[in-house]
């Protein structure tokens, strides 16, 4: 059992990952770990008007020698398609994208459900790997070897948040 | 005689120095290989338009000992307006923002933009970038980017420039080649290991 929260994880695996710089737009089930990843000493966090912008900011940071990541919503994951193609796999350009995923099963917003379904339809149409985290008990792990499979294979890694991860 | 962005980037050689340049855009990285040679690839060309200034802002906050010159389209920023209140948010005071702005979609087929009644300088001010210029001429511009230089804040400037007469060919170099270029030259320059040597840790 992690003794600390989902978002409190999640830091912990950034942190023990060497991410040192996190692009966020926020909603509701991110708005403690963005909160935290915003005080967090050691990492420079650059908040977003619109979430293509991230993939720039981060392929840039990237290439002056910054270990990236990203937090948003799945529906902004939709919105960045052009940079994701356009500089993270024609250059080959890694990030650790952190997803919220609302319209999970076991969320009850009914406007959500067609952005998960469409956003886990798109990761695997660009065959780009795309991990889970439900519980926090897993979530260091799982992001630790999600930021290293960034560098190894030099890629984007998704990995979706399930909106329960991230309350508490 | 209005200027073009060759007589500009000509200018911009000297002062970029060991200095790094993000372009967005074919033209404008054929011109700058044109006039700069390809032994230090100082420049990264980010295909996706309207991101150069957000490469360059990542860019400048990985690298803030030293200046970022993005080279930047009117059609492409037009696609991503918003990002001038991402960088003025950030305001890193190593960011220099060169908008080559000749009211056309050049590299895409030299249909005009809408851009000529748009005043991009009063935009980045709006947006609380402090050091805007509008110039129309090859000494103003030289002016404005050293300038530019000499002091430390985000600074954003206009060039209005001419059509191109000729468009120049793409060459064979793509997104991946340029990366593995920039990065070695950066590590060259930076004396440290951009890449990491991940079986080592
Ligand atoms: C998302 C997207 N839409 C359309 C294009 C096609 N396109 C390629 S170059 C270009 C025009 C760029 O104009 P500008 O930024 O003003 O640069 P210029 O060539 O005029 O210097 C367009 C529309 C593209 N590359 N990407
Ligand atoms: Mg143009």
């Amino acid at each position: 059992m992690a003794n600390l929260s989902g978002p409190e994880e999640i830091v912990k695996g950034l942190k023990e990952s060497g991410v040192d710089i996190v692009s966020t737009l926020p909603e509701n089930a991110t708005t403690k770990l963005v909160s935290l990843i915003s005080k967090e000493p050691g990492i420079i966090h650059v908040p977003l008007a619109r979430e293509e912008e991230g993939f720039g900011i981060s392929s840039g940071a990237y290439l002056g020698g910054k270990k990236p990541a990203m937090v948003i919503q799945n529906s902004g994951f939709l919105n960045s398609l052009g940079a994701i193609t356009e500089l993270n796999i024609m250059c080959q350009i890694p990030v650790l994208v952190l997803i919220s995923h609302v319209g999970h099963p076991g969320e009850r917003y009914v406007i959500h459900p067609p952005l998960a379904r469409m956003a886990e339809a798109v990761t695997k149409s660009i065959e780009l790997p795309c991990l889970l985290i439900e519980r926090p008990e897993n979530a260091r792990d799982v992001i630790k070897n999600a930021q290293l499979l960034c560098e190894v294979s030099k890629l984007p890694v998704f990995v979706m948040m399930a909106p329960r991860l991230l309350r508490g | 005689m209005i200027m073009n962005s060759l007589d500009c980037i000509k200018v911009l050689k000297p002062i970029v120095g060991d200095n790094l340049l993000v372009v967005w855009g074919t033209t404008k990285t054929i011109e700058w290989l044109q006039v700069n040679g390809k032994d230090k690839m100082n420049v990264f060309t980010s295909y996706a338009m309207g991101e150069a200034a957000m490469v360059g802002l990542g860019l400048a906050l990985a690298l803030p000992h030293r200046k970022i010159f993005v080279l930047d389209g009117d059609g492409a920023l037009l696609m991503n307006l918003g990002s001038l209140t991402t960088l003025a948010n950030k305001a890193p005071k190593n960011l220099i923002h060169i908008l080559f702005d000749n009211a056309s979609y050049v590299s895409g087929g030299r249909l005009p933009t809408f851009s000529k009644a748009t005043d991009f300088a009063a935009i980045a001010k709006a947006a609380s970038i402090k050091f805007t210029r509008t110039v129309k001429s090859i000494g103003d511009f030289k002016t404005a980017v050293e300038a530019a230089v000499k002091q430390a804040q985000t600074a954003f400037i206009v060039a209005k420039v001419a059509v191109d007469e000729k468009f120049p060919p793409l060459g064979t170099m793509d997104g991946l080649e340029n990366k593995y270029l920039f990065i070695r030259y950066l590590e060259s320059i930076e004396k440290k290991q951009i890449l990491p040597d991940i079986l080592k840790r």
